[in-house]
């Protein structure tokens, strides 16, 4: 009997129908979410790549934290809010929040635009190194013109707070060259890309010198050995500081006598 | 978004708005097809600057280049830099490639994820996929301790060779795509199109027409030109042919001159350490007058009385291509364009590729 047949594969049919159709549903919706997890990987390893090294990354996955230390030379920028004491004691606190965001999305700008790369913000102050992510010979220019940006940056800032009443900002910027340990730091619960050693030190109390010999940016031997001799510095007394056996040389940077490039 | 072309891990990848205007050349469409059998979509965009359009067809390693590393694993190899590179519109040519021949996206996303960990399906499949990171990345540069990686791993000297040019040609080709953010929406989307999944086997049939494996050089090159080096490295390979033609083009062109050219050279290998490509770059500079006493100073702070105008802005925007962020660097080849001309922006683009490339390519298949 055909018809009879014929039921009998049409309800075959529909129960396959009935089991595969549902297991192709499961299966796209699995697929979507191996996709979607594939391109959250690919933007977190990218925004990693923001943070650390590419191969630092990669050992991190295959070795953990201890495999990323290496030994590298930096350049170390510490930058700090001049009067910010004075200041957050007169402002409410929200208007203080807003006034300080601002000044690091400048600051901010004013690194990553040469080449840095901030690795802290602590309190009002800022660190950035320039050539931990990616060899940089260029590092010193680099972190000399970002310094100089800082100022210009924090120059336009200041008039539009100036404009709204408010008082303007001072900036303290220390600058130091040398060797340290770079690589992923920190406890099981917080862990970051960092630099550590006596370069980052000296460059926080070369920072804490702008307010001693009342300028902005100061610079070290180390430092001025290596950048472009364009630029305008001028010699300070040398000066002990916490820490360090002998006494510091530093130098203010002026000006940049032709544009930067 | 397509259920499948969401596969691809490198769609969230910030892109610009595309820096060029197609344009037309008879000789290099002809030769394009003659060699691939079609005018690639990126061609029309390159033809600005001449040799920069026939370098990237004449350093395909699909056409008669490669005689003794496999074609799998040398699309595998470029799927890899393409991928660590972020580069969207080469990836989207290898995936489309690759769908092309019939390999499903659940394949291709299973392949994606060896990628990305640099685990490979075998220990020399991994071997590999870590050199190419290696020399993608080249912080360091890859060196004899990574060479014997891939010996131990079971690759051939000869093999080696033709990895580490695989492997530059698409550092170049990612950058000449990148930089000028030539637009990977359609490649990306092409795959599913209706009429692609109808006409696939067809056009794969199609492409494997022109896809050949390379035979020894009876005459290898008698280049004596700039990297000369490089190109003896390659023996009787056809890759020394290749990179003879490339590099007497370069050369030859007269939009930029060579001594601006042989800076962006020195530049680029300044940042990547490489001290044969600098000692070469430094050589070519000499031989164009530069005065020996203002190398030094020039490349340690990438400005001078002594560069001209366009010089003076050539020299910074090169040393942002060797490692960058692809909406970072887009922007910053954005602000170039607006100071030279296209074919000049071409050219810079196609010579900054080059030197990332070779400057790579000479760590890895020279011992110095």
């Amino acid at each position: 009997m055909p018809w009879l047949l014929l039921l009998a594969s049409s309800f075959i049919i529909l129960c396959l129908l009935a089991v595969y159709l549902p297991l192709r549903k499961q299966n796209r919706l699995l697929e979507s979410r191996l996709a979607q997890s594939n391109r959250d990987l690919q933007h977190l390893q990218q925004s990693c790549a923001r943070l650390a090294p590419g191969n630092v990354v990669d050992r991190l996955i295959t070795g953990g934290p201890e495999a990323t230390a290496e030994r590298k030379e930096v350049t170390a920028l510490f930058a700090d809010l001049v009067g910010y004491t004075a200041l957050s004691e007169q402002l409410e606190p929200s208007l203080l929040a807003r006034i300080l965001n601002g000044y690091f999305q400048h600051m901010s700008d004013a690194i990553t635009a040469n080449h840095g790369h901030i690795s802290t913000f602590v309190g009002d102050g800022i660190l950035a190194y320039f050539g931990a992510l990616e060899p940089n010979p260029w590092q010193c220019d680099d972190a000399v013109r970002a310094a100089l940006a800082m100022r210009a940056g924090l120059a336009a800032y200041n008039q539009e707070l100036v404009a709204e009443g408010l008082p303007p900002l001072g900036l303290g910027v220390g600058l130091h060259y040398g060797p340290g340990l770079a690589g992923m730091v920190g406890s099981n619960e917080r862990m970051e890309y960092a630099f550590v050693g006596r370069t980052v030190n000296l460059a926080a109390r070369v920072e804490s010198l702008t307010r001693l010999h009342k300028v902005d940016i100061l610079i070290t031997q180390a430092v001025r050995e290596k950048i472009d001799p364009e630029v305008e510095l001028k010699p300070m007394p040398a000066t002990e500081v916490k820490g360090i056996e002998e006494p510091v040389i530093t130098f203010a940077v002026l000006d940049w006598k032709e544009s930067p490039a | 978004m397509n259920p499948s072309t969401a596969g691809n891990p490198l769609l969230d990848v910030e892109w610009e708005a595309c820096l060029l205007q197609k344009g037309h050349d008879r000789d290099i469409e002809a030769f394009a097809r003659k060699r691939i059998g079609m005018v690639p979509p990126y061609l029309p965009y390159l033809v600005h600057s001449p040799w920069v359009a026939r370098a990237e067809l004449i350093m395909n390693f699909g056409q008669g280049l490669l005689i003794h590393l496999g074609d799998d694993e040398a699309e595998l190899a470029a799927m890899a830099a393409s991928l660590d590179n972020a580069c969207r519109y080469c990836y989207a040519t290898f995936r489309f490639l690759m769908r092309l021949q019939g390999i499903s996206e659940t394949q291709l996303r299973e392949r994606e994820s060896r990628l990305r960990e640099a685990a490979g399906s075998s220990p020399r499949e991994s071997a590999m996929l870590q050199f190419v990171n290696r020399m993608s990345r080249s912080d360091p540069l890859v060196g004899s301790d990574d060479k014997q990686q891939l010996l131990d791993a079971g690759f051939t000297a000869a093999e080696i060779r033709e990895l580490a040019f695989v492997v530059a040609y698409t550092l170049m080709a990612n950058r000449t795509s990148t930089i000028p953010a030539l637009s990977p929406e359609e490649l990306e989307q092409l795959p599913d199109r209706w009429y692609m999944r109808l006409a696939r086997p067809l056009a794969w049939k199609m492409t494997k027409r022109y896809l050949s494996r390379g035979q020894p050089l009876a005459n290898p090159p008698s280049y004596e030109g700039p990297y000369a080096y490089l190109v003896k490295a390659f023996g009787d390979s056809p890759i020394a042919a290749a990179l003879a033609m490339v590099l007497e083009e370069a050369w030859a062109d007269t939009l930029l001159t060579r001594r601006s050219k042989a800076l962006i050279f020195a530049v680029i290998a300044r940042a990547l350490d490489c001290s044969l490509s600098g000692e070469e770059a430094r050589q070519l500079l000499r031989a164009e007058q530069f005065p020996d006493s203002e190398i030094d100073p020039v490349l340690s702070h990438l400005r001078s009385a002594s560069l001209n105008a366009t010089e003076s802005l050539l020299l910074p925007f090169a040393r942002k291509t060797v490692w960058y962020q692809p909406s970072q660097i887009q922007r910053e080849a954005g602000q170039l364009s607006t100071h030279i001309s296209q074919a000049e922006f071409v050219e810079v683009v196609g010579l900054v590729s080059l030197a990332n490339a070779l400057c790579r390519l000479s760590a890895a298949v020279v011992d110095h």
